[in-house]
């Protein structure tokens, strides 16, 4: 497990840095000079000292290498327009982004595993089809319009919950809605498909022949194998859960890394971009790698092919 | 229980029939609205500074009503149908082309430092988050039907290549391409008459699936103000002008994206059930 846990380790820190490499050059590419777009009405030889405060007179090389040097130190640089260090920015948000992906995806899990589990079990009944189509449906929707949706029927119709911008904990509900409800419709057919799958394996139906019903043979045998597909499709859905972040966080003004994101590419605010993509996939090989581990806890075929029993 | 099931693949082969058909109907009614929209809607850009806001079926000259400064709601849906599909479909196209030569490339190359370095490619490009390249993307080129299906093909492509690689890898060493190796065929007789002709059941109901999403991907763009740019319509830019009135008139955001919902809905139909028939695992049964 150690040698499995240290091998994707090295292979995301590789892709990372590749990713912030790419990133990096494709950022420093984009046309618009910074010092002018940050100091409009500043003089040619102010905005001359902001280049050469920001190092941009350099070359991308030599920028690069101050740069990781300067992270590797903790330091990520200052955001211009924010008036705060990358940092401290970064701090303040992520754990709202953390809540509202770890909230969306045990939403999802359950969501799915119920729904699914129902389907799945009453193959092709009245109850399946409905919870077939409700599937397609969801996934047909795109989730900023799932969110509008919501912010008109839940806040301003019913009132329940706040609409816009972030106050306090009932705040992160919608969005936590509207960010699971896409991922929860792929989950679900995934769920249905393999339980009925894993019912007609030969272990399953040897297990049945043994006389294991019910319960037993639901979480036993049938569930735990279903289990597998259901990591593998989670982990195939996580880039467009962060991507969908910054889509949610749009539209309910909600301040965690997406909505900042957003904000910093429209302000050429380098920095901030910089280290919210940095952020973003290095919190996207950190939940492969959980993924991957379950997966491989999971089946006894990948435990055996990666040397455990 | 194991009866049972077997039953219900039977039933679920002629539902899919229905699913499908209501599918390709929508598709159609779509694609000709598209074609014809010059035609049908010609008044997508005229504000009639009279009829500001108007109610859908309250006035049969808008059945839709009319946005915020006046304009035929109806009309401009259908112009923005036109743009989600000629976008949708290109770069459904072009991201299906570079996945398949990178794939079979990849493939047949593996394993190996070619394979290698073309699967690591597209580990990152997956790694990154889409509307985090889109925006990254959109602000280096100027947003328009061009950079658009280029940056959706760019986000799709990985998952094209992965597809065609794996079926590549288990094809490859198989008997019937011996056996066409034997006869003298050339590599790219094998690559297109063997290996190319077994990939289609698994890449064909891929299409209309990434259509839909792309879709989406498109109108999330142009909502979120860095897509699709007026005077070009979209349906994502007809909800964007809609967002400042969710709480006073919600029936303005409401008809776009039922709209939208629906084409959506049915390019799914169409590739669940295409799924369901080319599927040889089901189809044996």
């Amino acid at each position: 497990m150690l040698g499995i846990v240290l091998k994707r380790l090295a292979q995301g820190l590789l892709v990372t840095f590749c990713v912030v490499f790419i990133s990096f050059a494709v950022l420093r590419s984009i046309p618009g000079d910074p010092a002018k777009i940050m100091a409009p009405n500043a003089t040619v030889e102010q905005q001359q000292h902001i280049r050469e405060e920001m190092g941009l007179s350099e070359p991308v090389l030599v920028q690069f290498q101050m740069y990781v040097g300067n992270m590797l130190h903790g330091n990520m640089g200052n955001s211009y327009f924010k008036g705060d260090t990358v940092v401290n920015i970064l701090l303040a948000a992520a754990p709202l982004s953390a809540i509202l992906v770890a909230f969306a995806l045990i939403f999802s899990i359950f969501v799915s595993l119920v729904l699914g589990t129902v389907a799945g079990m009453n193959g092709n009944s009245a109850i399946d089809r409905i919870i077939s189509s409700f599937a397609v449906l969801l996934q047909s929707m795109p989730n900023y319009w799932v969110g509008a949706m919501l912010i008109m029927l839940l806040s301003v119709k019913a009132g329940i919950f706040p609409s816009m911008d972030y106050s306090g904990p009932s705040s992160c509900v919608l969005p936590i809605i509207a960010l699971a409800l896409p991922l929860t419709s792929v989950l679900i057919k995934v769920v249905r498909s393999s339980l009925i799958d894993s019912y007609n394996q030969e272990f399953v139906k040897a297990a049945y022949a043994r006389g294991l019903s019910g319960t037993a043979l639901y979480f036993k045998y049938a569930l735990r194998n279903s289990l597998i597909p259901l990591c593998i499709s989670i982990s195939s859905q996580l880039g467009f859960l962060v991507g969908n972040i910054v889509v949610v966080e749009y539209v309910f003004n909600f301040p965690g890394l997406g909505y900042i994101a957003l904000n910093a590419i429209l302000r050429r605010d380098y920095n901030l971009v910089q280290a919210v993509i940095i952020l973003f996939s290095v919190f996207f090989f950190l939940i492969n790698i959980v993924v991957d581990l379950g997966t491989v806890r999971l089946d006894p075929r990948l435990r055996k092919a990666e040397g455990e029993i | 229980m194991f009866r049972n099931l077997r039953v219900s693949r039977v039933f679920g082969k002629m539902r899919s029939n229905v699913l499908l058909t209501i599918g390709i109907v929508i598709v159609a009614i779509c694609v000709l609205a598209a074609i014809f929209a010059p035609v049908i809607a010609p008044d997508a850009a005229s504000p009639h500074p009279g009829s500001r806001l108007l109610k859908p079926f309250e006035n049969m000259e808008h059945p839709l009503g009319t946005d915020a400064i006046g304009r035929d709601i109806l009309s401009r849906l259908i112009f923005g149908v036109r743009t989600s599909l000629i976008i949708g479909i290109a770069s459904v196209f072009l991201a299906s082309l570079i996945g398949t030569v990178i794939g079979i490339l990849s493939g047949f190359s593996s394993p190996g430092i070619f394979d290698t370095i073309l699967m690591r490619i597209t580990d990152v490009q997956m790694g990154f988050p889409f509307v985090v390249l889109a925006m990254i993307a959109l602000t280096m080129f100027s947003p328009n039907i061009l950079s658009i299906t280029v940056v959706l093909s760019l986000a799709l492509w990985p998952a094209y290549a992965r597809t065609v690689r794996s079926s590549v890898i288990l094809q490859k060493d198989c008997e019937y391409i011996a056996a066409a190796r034997l006869m003298g065929a050339s590599k790219m007789r094998i690559y297109t008459r063997y290996i190319g002709r077994n990939l289609l059941p698994a890449m064909i109901p891929l299409f209309p699936l990434d259509i839909a999403g792309m879709v989406i991907n498109e109108s999330l763009l142009s909502y979120m103000s860095i897509g699709i740019k007026p005077p070009v319509i979209s349906i994502g830019n007809i909800m964007a002008d809609a967002r400042g009135y969710i709480a006073s008139d919600s029936w303005f955001i409401l008809i776009p994206g039922v709209m939208l919902v629906v084409m959506v809905l049915g390019f799914n139909f169409i590739g669940d059930s295409l799924q369901t028939i080319l599927d040889p695992h089901i189809r044996k049964k």
